[in-house]
């Protein structure tokens, strides 16, 4: 691993991605009853996506995977598998029979 | 110019599912090639059918992608035709130990010098989960519902009792040693078997990277382990039911084309086949 795999991972507009696909509670809307944790998702899934990275980057062995909220993150570093990729984390949720990918985040390199 | 991974790399987009055991097998392949400081066009991979055979199009190297559990053939017929090549065999358990099974207890015995690295995964993945011959008794499957009744191949001790003179077994979440057993097995002169556990993250939800790492044990950690024992290598498969990782038994010889009675070093290509009209006469008088 290197530094330039943390920073594309760690990009806000990456971890803003990721953070949308976690099936956190949604805003509260106008009127509607308090659920918990209602304005503070977008802070929460952001922390929350942020830690699923470096959980990500924190795996020393193959394959770097984590499972959180019911769905299952596969990191591949930068030039890992595929000659010239981005770092990119698959975000997979299970369907009753496999699991099925979700989106492809790739990280953002410095230019 | 040092040879680099970079020249082992291909821009195929990868068809393997994210997490795949077969991942951590191409990236030790590609690691020890550019260890030995092998030139892509000196390396010859022959894959199977599979998910697993899919790794020559990952590779920059010459591939042939064979028919279902023909790897073994295609890659004997390689390596007498040019025994200047690094021929690496590679499939799956269902490809090597199920339809090539008959392939496999030829080729032990045989000893042409060629690395065979099989990616069992315990299941048939490409074709959506079905038992594989590795698969565990009481595996359930699509095919097995109820799980599976066979008893499991058991490819180490196929392997040790039928003479092969280099068998290993690396797992594909510890990149660094598959590494090691795969130079190994590249520079044993003879047939290499290097059974890769390679866990299917889709279709085996038991035989996982978790599974395996509370399991297997390194023979290097057996107390007193001797690789060039094969009784005593035979008896710690058994003992440990398969579950080792590391060189298990090497024996050094002659491979197979080393035997032949007039085979010639250089690859046929080099050779100059023509004869001469004399000899032509002579050789068409002795059928007359």
């Amino acid at each position: 691993m290197t530094p330039g795999d943390g920073e594309a991972l760690c990009h806000p507009e990456v971890l803003a991605r990721l953070a949308s696909l976690l099936p956190l509670p949604e805003p509260r809307a106008p009127g509607a009853k308090r659920e918990p944790l209602p304005e503070g998702r977008p802070v929460q899934a952001a922390a929350e996506a942020l830690a699923i990275v470096e959980a990500l980057l924190a795996q020393r062995e193959y394959p770097r995977i984590v499972e959180r909220h019911g769905l299952r993150f596969v990191c591949y570093l930068a030039d890992e598998w595929e000659w010239g990729s981005p770092p990119l984390v698959h975000v997979q949720a299970w369907d009753g029979e496999m699991w099925r990918d979700l989106a492809e985040v790739a990280g953002r390199l410095a230019p | 110019m040092p040879v680099k991974l970079a020249d082992f790399r291909t821009t195929e987009k990868s068809w393997w599912c994210p997490g795949c055991g077969d991942f951590g097998v191409l990236s030790a392949l590609q690691k020890a090639l550019v260890d030995l400081q092998k030139e892509p066009h000196e390396v010859a991979i022959v894959a199977g059918i599979g998910c697993s055979g899919k790794i020559g199009n990952y590779i920059n190297c010459y591939n042939i992608h064979t028919t279902h559990g023909r790897t073994l053939p295609v890659a004997t017929g390689l390596k007498l035709a040019n025994r200047r090549l690094t021929v690496i065999a590679a499939g799956g358990d269902g490809d090597g130990y199920a339809i090539g099974m008959g392939h496999f207890m030829h080729a032990l015995r045989r000893n042409v010098d060629i690395t065979y690295l099989v990616m069992d995964n315990h299941v048939y993945g490409l074709t959506k989960g079905q038992v594989s011959p590795t698969s565990d008794a009481g595996f359930v499957t699509k095919s097995t519902p109820s799980g599976n009744v066979e008893h499991p191949v058991r490819p180490l001790e196929l392997a040790l009792a039928s003479g092969c003179g280099f068998v290993a077994q690396g797992f594909s979440g510890w990149v660094p040693q598959l590494i090691e057993l795969i130079k190994a097995g590249v520079q044993h002169r003879g047939f290499a078997l290097i059974n890769a556990i390679s866990p299917c993250v889709t279709y085996n939800l038991v035989n996982t990277y978790d599974f395996y790492r509370e399991r297997l044990k390194k023979v290097e950690d057996l107390p007193g382990y001797d690789p060039t024992d094969r009784a005593k290598a035979l008896q710690a498969v058994i003992e440990h039911d398969g579950l080792l990782t590391g060189v298990l038994y090497r024996r050094e010889g002659p491979s197979y084309e080393d035997q032949l009675p007039g085979f010639r070093a250089e690859p046929i290509v080099e050779q100059d086949l023509h004869l001469a009209p004399e000899e032509f006469e002579k050789l068409l008088a002795e059928f007359r």
